[in-house]
């Protein structure tokens, strides 16, 4: 049974998440593309981005595109997968399952 | 962790149309600009061929596709840059294999008239529209639909206005649609 992922359920970090997951394996997102389609601020994105890289979600790549700084967005193996899991639990909620308490792990 | 059934329907809704948004953006990236600009060109060089002789319409629609492609190129670059996908730069080589088929056509199919080569380049370039859209997004195929079907009529029932007619509705149809998707899908 999946189980709801604290982390990921903050609103804005699962916006951050659902975006991320429009992309096929290995795809990245600009971040200040991504900052516009969420209409996110610079600060919010950047923090709620730190907290998921904390959790190993996402990987942030420093490039430079036409001499201007660039940061790519990608979300990892392990946060595709605890996304997964986050989007089966919410929907077993949806269809009346039991949903266990995942603490902040 | 408890959250309710509404919550948790609210919260599927939202990675829905998160997802969609990103999806959307990804299909069209720069394509309304494409046809924006593509529009804009066919209205001016098909109004050229009706308005000029033949020669220095030629030599305007020459300098009005380099301009363009360039634009294009450009354009395409910068967009592109919003993301990385795998793949992607498949797209570029595409385009170059379908240009140099479109010359390898005209050439094997070489004497045509000045009308026979632009409905074939008109209809070789919205070919390409039709497949993209099936590839990123349908509305991208029914406008190469459009402008294809629009573009025979006038070529066989409206010879005379052949010129006038590819300016305002082949043209036209591009530029349009381009700013209608650009509107509508902010």
């Amino acid at each position: 049974m999946s189980m709801l992922n604290e982390i990921i359920h903050q609103p804005v970090r699962m916006r951050i998440m659902a975006a991320l997951m429009a992309l096929d394996k290995s795809g990245q997102l600009e971040f200040t593309h991504l900052r516009d389609v969420l209409s996110l601020t610079d600060g919010n994105l950047g923090a709620h981005l730190r907290k998921l890289e904390e959790a190993g979600y996402v990987s942030l790549e420093k490039t430079f595109v036409a001499r201007k700084p660039r940061t790519f967005i990608a979300m990892t193996e392990k946060g595709r997968q605890a996304f997964e899991d986050h989007v089966n639990a919410l929907e077993q909620i949806l269809s009346g399952a039991e949903i266990e308490e995942e603490g902040n792990t | 962790m408890d959250i309710s059934r509404e919550e948790a329907e609210q919260s599927l809704q939202t990675i829905r149309e998160v997802r969609s948004q990103i999806r959307t953006s990804i299909a069209t990236g720069s394509a309304p600009l494409h046809m924006i600009l593509w529009g804009a060109i066919w209205f001016v060089g098909y109004l050229c061929n009706n308005f000029l002789d033949v020669e220095t319409a030629g030599r305007i629609w020459t300098l009005l596709a380099a301009g363009g492609t360039v634009a294009s190129g450009i354009m395409g670059y910068r967009l592109g840059s919003r993301f990385r996908l795998p793949g992607s730069e498949r797209i570029w080589q595409i385009w170059i294999f379908f240009f140099i088929y479109v010359f390898l056509c005209i050439w094997v199919a070489w004497p045509l008239n000045t009308m026979q080569i632009s409905m074939l380049i008109a209809l070789y370039a919205m070919f390409a529209y039709v497949l993209l859209g099936l590839w990123l997004e349908r509305i991208i195929t029914w406008v190469g639909l459009a402008v294809s079907a629009l573009g025979l009529i006038g070529y066989f029932l409206f010879p005379d206005i052949y010129y006038l007619w590819m300016a305002f509705l082949g043209g036209g149809t591009l530029f349009g649609s381009g700013i209608y998707i650009l509107k509508t899908w902010k």
